[in-house]
């Protein structure tokens, strides 16, 4: 006997989605899935100024916002054979790594991992076990019993009064969930944190591109000035800020991110053999230091971590 | 049990002090303008109401405006965003998909039938309903029975409010914003690509505290935030008074962050708070990270020509005469005689400057 099932919409991803399963004796024997959004951007482009093309492009997604005109304006300069100066280059990539860093943790904590994490579990963990547990993966500091004590508490009163809000109808206490409840307290503690992490690291789009989400590029360079006698230009102080905001945000990556993701990983190993489809991924690299164009001067470096990200 | 705790039990029980609180009330409160009367109001809703059940529909959207309602600085708004107002559907964030997504949408419609707030991300495609379609209702079925028992509609962002880059010539899947849609609900244009953290948060805190809509400008947008030009809050406009322009983003004007006026920037015929409030916090704002202003708070701004062409290049768009009259809007008549009396003052100082200008350069060189 198969059976299809429909599940629309899939939530938390950006745009609108649509996936249909054909089912047989408890397996999935076959799957489609829809984008049910259309805009038509490609058609609105035509004949538009080239130099315009990136705000269009970027408003294909704003979650992902930055990388779709970072695209747009390399196509042009490819086209019009325009070559950006270093400093552009380096700007640029500055960018692209702080919506790299932003873009997976908000991927991971706010989007997708309630697929794995399981919010009313948290409520039966013990803080001081959390605790242990926390600090045994990682030196992050707020990691003691009454940090974990108090978070479960701000849960407890807000699952008591009754509106459960964005976590209402969830598949809570459903089998699939396998992490013990002290590991959903210590996800649930960092979805909350990471929640105020990830308005921080933006700020990098915000002193080059003048906001975010949809921070501003430009053909043939970047809109941003250099100057250090300037305070009205890229100075010493702006260069301090963006060093400030990098560091910040490596250390919840490397103390917070990176542990949970492992740690939640090792409970749903068996998924990493679940679809997948092709096992072959390329890369065409990124963080170019001579220009675009020159294929050599990319980093391929981050191949093994995306692999990892996309998994979960 | 039943009892809900209020907004400032919640947030005594977050570990903020009651001086964080008032000093919450007090930020919000001027950033719309209010007297202190109007803060002590803010102050006593929020210690006795409890929280508004809202649905965000997304529509023809990017998310931008659900990324940048999330971006909230104050510690505060970032718990009013995720806990004051009970966010019951929204495709961004809820846990469930599926049926149980839609039943969150249908349990709120009814439970709270006159009571919620809609929220609206997006457009809504008018030339065939298979452009944008959930749980296999078209955007407008969708959005008609959700605005049925809604209490008000907030429109975010440009899309919402006017149709934003799918609406933008040739416009091929019929895009439109709300208030072309739905009649007869109080509709709020909360405008920009996408509108300010600081301003989406002051706007759900102002229906909060007070119950009733803030002033709308003709266009439906909050007057606390839009009723500046960009041109008229920004810090660069000293330059512009003196007629110091950058001439080409590498050339030394651009060093020295003069006015971006010949470069494009739509400031002079642009209603937001970039100038004032400015971004993620106040870091900045794209005039200041050295990009003219794309006039993302304002209507068709995707097709009012190309973004680095400046205004006086437009027939109809001098910005000494037109864009001032656009700039007062309604007032036609007074605007005019503001305008003319702008437009000398403006000359006289800007000769007065490039003359101590000149002098000063001479004295140094
Ligand atoms: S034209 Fe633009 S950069 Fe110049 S003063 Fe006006 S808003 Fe500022
Ligand atoms: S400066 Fe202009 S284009 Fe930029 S965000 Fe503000 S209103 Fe939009």
């Amino acid at each position: 006997m198969s059976q299809r099932i429909v599940v629309d919409p899939i939530t938390r991803i950006e745009g609108h989605l649509r996936v249909e399963a054909e089912i047989k004796d408890g397996k999935i024997v076959d799957a489609f899935s829809s984008g049910t959004m259309v805009r038509g951007i490609e058609i609105i482009l035509k004949g538009r100024d080239p130099r315009d093309a990136w705000a269009f492009t970027e408003r294909v997604c704003g979650v992902c916002t930055t990388v779709h005109a970072l695209a747009s304006v390399r196509t042009v300069e490819n086209a019009l054979g325009i070559t950006v100066p270093p400093n552009a280059d380096l700007i640029r990539n500055l960018m692209f790594c702080a919506q790299y860093m932003q873009d997976h943790v908000v991927h991971f904590y706010h989007l997708h991992a309630l697929d794995w994490v399981d919010v009313v579990s948290s409520l039966k963990a013990d803080p001081k076990a959390t605790s242990v547990l926390a600090q045994s993966i990682s030196k992050w500091p707020k990691s003691s019993p009454g940090y974990f004590s108090d978070v479960q508490y701000r849960i407890q009163k807000f699952v008591e009064s009754g509106q459960l809000g964005i976590f209402a109808n969830g598949y809570w206490g459903h089998n699939a969930y396998k992490l013990p409840p002290e590991v959903n307290l210590l996800a649930v503690a960092h979805y909350l944190e990471a929640l105020e992490w990830q308005k921080e690291i933006v700020k990098v789009h915000t002193i080059f591109g003048g906001k975010n989400p949809h921070p501003n590029y430009l053909v043939g360079g970047v809109p941003c000035a250099i100057n250090l006698d300037e305070n009205n230009a890229l100075n010493a102080e702006r260069l301090a800020f963006v060093g400030e905001l990098f560091d910040k945000a490596q250390d919840f990556i490397n103390q917070v991110y990176i542990p949970d993701l492992l740690a939640i990983a090792s409970f749903y190993k068996d998924w990493g053999a679940i679809g997948g489809g092709l096992s072959n991924y390329m890369t065409y690299g990124d963080l170019p230091t001579n220009g675009y164009a020159d294929v050599g001067s990319r980093s391929n470096s981050g191949a093994d971590i995306t692999f990892l990200v996309h998994l979960f | 049990m039943n009892k809900k705790p209020t907004l400032y039990e919640e947030i005594r029980a977050k570990g903020h002090s009651r001086r964080d609180f008032l000093k919450f009330c007090g930020t919000i409160g001027a950033m719309m303008g209010l007297q202190a009367s109007g803060v002590a109001q803010i102050v006593k809703a929020l210690e006795s109401k409890s929280r508004i059940p809202v649905i965000w529909l997304h529509l023809q959207e990017c998310t931008c405006c659900s990324e940048s309602f999330i971006r909230s600085s104050h510690p505060i708004v970032a718990d009013i965003v995720l806990d004051k107002i009970s966010l019951d559907y929204t495709e961004t964030l809820m846990a469930a998909s599926g049926h149980q997504a839609e039943k969150s949408l249908h349990d709120t419609m009814e439970k709270y039938h006159g009571e919620y707030l809609l929220m609206v991300e997006g457009s809504i495609p008018t030339e065939n309903d298979g452009y944008c379609c959930i749980g296999g209702k078209s955007a407008y079925e969708i959005l008609n029975e959700a605005a049925e028992g809604a209490k008000a509609i907030i429109a975010w962002g440009n899309c919402a409010s006017a149709g934003c880059v799918q609406a933008a010539s040739p416009n091929p899947t019929g895009a439109k914003p709300v208030h072309k849609v739905i009649k007869g609900k109080p509709i709020i244009n909360v405008q920009g690509c996408p509108p300010i953290a600081e301003v989406m948060a002051g706007v759900v805190i102002h229906l909060l505290t007070f119950d009733r809509i803030p002033q709308l400008d003709a266009l439906g947008r909050p007057k606390a935030f839009y009723s500046r030009r960009v041109h008229d809050t920004c810090y660069r406009r000293p330059n512009y008074d003196a007629g110091l322009f950058v001439q080409s983003f590498d050339d030394e004007n651009a060093k020295r962050g003069y006015c971006l006026y010949k470069m494009g920037c739509r400031g002079p015929n642009t209603y937001n708070s970039c100038g004032v409030i400015k971004w993620n916090n106040g870091v900045s704002f794209p005039i200041q990270s050295g990009h003219p202003c794309i006039g993302c708070s304002e209507a068709n701004f995707w097709d009012n020509g190309p973004f680095y062409q400046h205004l006086q290049s437009f027939p109809g768009f001098g910005i000494e005469t037109t864009a001032d009259k656009i700039g007062l809007g309604l007032g036609v008549v007074t605007g005019v005689g503001i305008a003319a009396h702008a437009i000398s003052t403006n000359i006289r100082k800007r000769k007065m400057i490039q003359k101590g200008i000149k002098k000063s350069d001479s004295q140094t060189n």
